[in-house]
């Protein structure tokens, strides 16, 4: 009885760590933004981040189906696509196969780039996914005209701030002061470098919300740059920045209390935190 | 404890954590989030234009006129006292100074630059002005990195070096942007550049580093 029961028990413990590493949950963040909601015009947007491909596609074949059901118009990712060079073609064929219907835009991330010991053939990967139709920001900016909407919308893309790769006016360059603007970076310390109040929404991966979390005394482990190591973690900061949990894992390939995550921005106007009080309750499970 | 009370407590743990599961994950987590009936909007999307609106014929990167300009450059190696740098109102090509290195260093020492923030793609040359009080050529050896070479991330051969043997009087020292980007990307947002004055004994004046002829 006794084994039955330890048995049972590990079985149980297996089934909490692998639906903790790999079910996506959707996070539904509702931005009170009018000018945004303005030039979004209902489109929707969603935000992927840290995939840390290295050449299985089960995780992308996930990320796929949840995405295509979620219906996003712009997708828009955050950098670490992969984790070695093994994961360009997984990253590439599902960015690809989704950038055939929606606007895929992605920044780089730190494990993008060579680094330490890494080799990372960054220039293959950007390469790849251009070819398949994905917008590769690398200090750049994009604008996004959407049908109806009285005015496009602007995303500005980031090289990654976590290797110190970011050119913050070469991205700025030729884009009205005035505009409306999300700002894509990898790592969350880039409001330590610049203002966000010109922008809508900054979003930013990097921190994997920890990864590993200890209840009640939170992430263990965040990989930042900046002095408050534990300031951004994931979530909503003031209004703007949000900080996404990613897909994938890094160091260890565990995830606990802290599920990889797909963010919905449902974005509006005045009033809009009521409207999307009892919708935004809960995610679900892939 | 008994036998029979380790395998109640077993067996509750077992349960109360199984419910757990089943609550978090049949349940909570199946909670479907609404919005998902979205007509699909209609987006296109271009590139901004990432070229400068105004690209000066010469985009001075170092005059060598402040104090600041010269903290932006610092010695390393193995004889760093044997290598002295100043500002210099003589032989100046630009502004009112330039930089005045007296090398005496016999081995490995160089003067590297701290990060240049700027995008070289926009221009066709890398210049410096260099006059050498002579007597005879002397050597000097450029090494122009980008962020990578900084970190030694890449292996060595990704490094610009080149080796300009300069006569004496003033003499511009230049790099085509063609030869720098076979081995530098160019629209790095860092670069840095080491400098070596390969014969010992001698005196340089440089002066302003720049990058000229928009492209």
């Amino acid at each position: 009885m006794k084994i039955f029961l330890v048995i049972l028990l590990l079985l149980e413990s297996a089934y909490f760590l692998w639906t903790e590493t790999t079910s996506i949950e959707v996070s539904l963040q509702a931005v009170g933004n009018p000018a945004l909601a303005n030039v979004l015009h209902n489109a929707r947007v969603a935000q992927v981040s840290d995939f840390h491909f290295s050449g299985d596609s089960r995780r992308a074949q996930k990320l796929e189906a949840t995405l295509l059901r979620l219906n996003p118009d712009i997708i828009l990712v955050t950098g670490d696509l992969i984790s070695d060079n093994g994961g360009i073609d997984t990253c590439a064929q599902l960015l690809g196969r989704l950038a055939r219907h929606k606007i895929v835009i992605t920044a780089l991330g730190n494990n993008d780039h060579p680094y330490g010991s890494k080799v990372i053939d960054t220039r293959l990967l950007v390469d790849s996914l251009r070819r398949n139709g994905v917008y590769v920001l690398v200090n750049q900016a994009a604008i996004i005209n959407i049908d109806g909407a009285p005015a496009p919308l602007y995303v500005v893309g980031l090289d990654d701030n976590f290797l110190m790769l970011d050119d913050y006016f070469a991205a700025m360059e030729n884009v009205p002061p005035d505009a409306t603007k999300i700002l894509l970076a990898h790592a969350p310390n880039i409001v330590e470098k610049i203002n966000t109040r010109y922008f809508s929404l900054v979003l930013c991966g990097h921190t994997h919300g920890g990864q590993l979390i200890v209840p009640f005394a939170g992430a263990i482990y965040t990989n930042p740059t900046f002095k408050a190591k534990r300031k951004f973690v994931s979530g909503l900061y003031d209004g703007k920045l949000y900080v996404n949990r990613g897909i994938g894992t890094a160091i260890i390939p565990l995830r606990l209390f802290c599920r990889p995550e797909i963010t919905l921005f449902p974005i509006c106007g005045e009033g809009c935190q009521e409207i999307l009080k009892d919708e935004s309750q809960g995610g679900e499970q892939e | 404890m008994s036998k029979r009370g380790g395998t109640i407590i077993l067996f509750s743990f077992v349960v109360v954590f199984g419910g757990y599961l089943f609550v978090t994950r049949a349940i909570l987590w199946r909670n479907p989030a609404p919005l998902f009936n979205h007509d699909p909007a209609r987006c296109t999307i271009r590139l901004v234009d990432a070229t400068p609106r105004h690209i000066p014929p010469v985009l001075i990167l170092n005059d060598f006129e402040t104090q600041e300009d010269l903290n932006a450059w610092f010695v390393r190696g193995h004889e760093t006292h044997r290598v002295a740098m100043e500002l210099s109102a003589r032989h100046v090509t630009h502004g009112r100074h330039c930089l005045k290195i007296e090398w005496r260093a016999q081995r490995w020492t160089e003067l590297v630059s701290v990060h240049f923030p700027r995008r070289w793609q926009a221009y066709g040359r890398l210049c410096l002005d260099v006059y050498n009080p002579g007597p005879g050529a002397l050597r000097m050896e450029f090494r122009i990195g980008d962020y990578f070479d900084t970190q030694n991330f890449h292996p060595v051969s990704s490094r610009f070096i080149a080796t300009k043997t300069i006569g004496p009087g003033r003499f511009t020292v230049v790099f085509k942007s063609g030869e720098l980007q076979n081995k530098i990307a160019l629209e790095s947002p860092k670069k840095i550049i080491h400098l070596r004055i390969i014969d010992p004994g001698r005196i340089a004046y440089v002066d302003a580093l720049r990058l000229e002829s928009p492209r």
